[in-house]
């Protein structure tokens, strides 16, 4: 089987704001024609490892690679060969639709006019609208519109689903998700709405602050990420149980999460004494999941 | 890169345009103004005795006084309309990450001013000479082009402090780059009792401009590095 290229390789990466340590020895690839979604809570890094990608943020160690080059001195042509899109769809809000497209047109060998104005032309905007006086939704589809013209054959999306309601968000999925796909494109992308992931991405990162808890193909962590719940009376102690990845407890109602099977971890249950009943296991969303493997707070 | 120079200006001029127009049509409307008193000092007085004031009295009459501050005002109106949109969301981002070396896309940016505050300096100055040729003999109009081309050329480092200021993404050196601007330029922004009298701030006023623009993109790439 021919081993695809990594797009992005980042290499030991550690950064401080200060003396807060955000991570410390981060590695990440993401290969070439996958879609990588990064999840984490607010403060776990998302935007400074989006940052340091873009080449916006030196991180204190470590180096990322994009295209082979590090993103600290990355080449007008490298650049070119990737699409950005800023956290809340950040333009030129002083624009119109036109002026913004004929600015962007000119630094683009490949810009694709007709891509961008296929995507303008379903909003229901004048002509001569600014991007000031557009709603999200539609702010969201110039931004991605714009990406699209330029071609490029990496997207780095922060927190594209900031501000939009479902069905913007939906068409912004499928979009990007069949132009992605039937073009081979390569794409990196953090959200808030974790729902939206579960159709959009091949691979997922987790992180929590100060480290990676999950990075592999979305379909694995979806089979081996198990939740059981159980009703159990008393104290009891799982600490040190390494099959526990997370307990949440809310009066005599638990919620066990873990990578282990049910088997092993009714042995658990049984071999620290635990009395429980209503055993069983849940079918995890991704949004479950997450939050099972971050927990709550 | 020609093109590409073109692209960056129609940005810039997009976003500044509406207060740059609005700023030099205040300015010009300030030169008429200047001219409209001297005509009718000329009309109350007699002209001789005008001109008598301006070459004679002690101290002597300026009568452009009021076009001290208006080239100044006219490059901050273009500065701040220029930078503030590209440090509002560090919008500027987006502009450093086109596929262009980022020292080119700012000096980019930094042009577009230039040639701003240089058509709003030459129709100000062209004004000013037609006019005041038109009114006075060279003895009064050479030592008030004079003392006016300083305070013309002043623009140019208020332009590029205001630029490295809007630009530089800590706000306490941002506060030390406003101040060094303040104290390093406002002596050379006089008004002299005598025409003509400050001609040689010319000289220092290019060189603090000269020295603003290595500054601005020392700026803007501790911006594009996520210094703060």
């Amino acid at each position: 089987m021919e081993e695809r290229k990594n797009v992005i390789e980042c290499r030991n990466l550690t950064h401080y704001y200060g003396k807060k340590l955000v991570y410390e020895n981060l590695n990440i690839s993401v290969g070439e024609g996958r879609i990588l979604g990064l999840l984490g809570k607010n403060g776990a890094g998302k935007s400074t490892t989006i940052n340091i990608l873009n080449g916006f943020l030196a991180p204190r160690s470590g180096r990322c690679l994009i295209y082979g080059e590090d993103t600290q001195n990355l080449s007008p042509a490298t650049k070119a060969r990737i699409g950005y899109l800023i956290e809340g769809h950040i333009q030129y809000s002083f624009m119109n639709v036109h002026q913004i497209e004929k600015f962007y047109s000119g630094f683009y060998e490949k810009w694709d006019r007709d891509a961008y104005f296929n995507l303008i032309n379903r909003l229901k905007i004048l002509p001569r609208q600014k991007i000031s006086t557009m709603s999200c939704g539609q702010r969201a589809q110039v931004a991605l519109g714009l990406i699209l013209a330029q071609d490029p054959d990496l997207l780095i999306l922060d927190d594209f689903s900031l501000g939009l309601d479902p069905g913007y968000r939906r068409l912004f999925i499928d979009y990007l998700r069949e132009y992605a796909k039937s073009r081979g494109k390569t794409v990196f992308l953090t959200s808030h709405i974790i729902q939206d992931m579960e159709r959009l991405i091949d691979d997922i990162l987790i992180m929590d602050y100060n480290r990676v808890l999950y990075q592999g193909p979305l379909a694995n962590f979806q089979r081996d990420f198990k939740g059981f719940f159980f009703e159990a009376e008393g104290a009891f102690d799982l600490s040190g149980a390494p099959e526990v990845v997370n307990l949440e407890r809310l009066n005599n109602h638990c919620e066990l999460y873990t990578y282990a099977s049910e088997e092993e971890i009714v042995a658990l249950l049984q071999s620290r004494g635990v009395g429980f009943v209503n055993f069983r296991r849940e079918n995890l969303t991704l949004e479950d999941a997450f939050i099972g493997l971050t927990g709550k707070y | 890169m020609g093109k590409i120079v073109w692209h960056i200006f129609y940005k810039e001029w997009i976003k500044t345009r509406w207060t740059y127009l609005a700023a030099l049509v205040l300015g010009l409307a300030t030169v008429f103004y200047v001219f409209i008193r001297v005509e009718n000092g000329m009309e109350r007085f007699g002209a001789k005795t005008y001109m008598l004031k301006v070459l004679y009295d002690n101290p002597p009459l300026i009568y452009y006084r009021m076009l001290l501050y208006v080239p100044l005002l006219i490059a901050a109106c273009v500065g701040v309309t220029q930078y503030l949109p590209e440090t509002v969301n560090r919008r500027i981002r987006l502009m450093l990450h086109l596929p262009v070396a980022n020292t080119r896309l700012v000096l980019g940016m930094a042009l577009y001013g230039v040639a701003a505050v240089t058509v709003s300096n030459a129709l100000l100055y062209g004004l000013f000479v037609a006019k005041s040729a038109a009114l006075f003999p060279a003895e009064i109009t050479l030592p008030a082009l004079k003392s006016v081309l300083p305070w013309l050329l002043a623009a140019y480092p208020v332009y590029g402090f205001i630029a490295m200021v809007a630009l530089e993404p800590n706000r306490w050196r941002a506060l030390l780059y406003a101040v060094t601007g303040y104290y390093l330029i406002s002596p050379f922004v006089v008004c002299g009792e005598a025409p003509g009298s400050y001609f040689s701030s010319a000289l220092p006023l290019l060189a603090i401009a000269a020295g603003s623009f290595p500054l601005l993109l020392y700026s803007s790439y501790r911006f594009s590095k996520g210094e703060r």
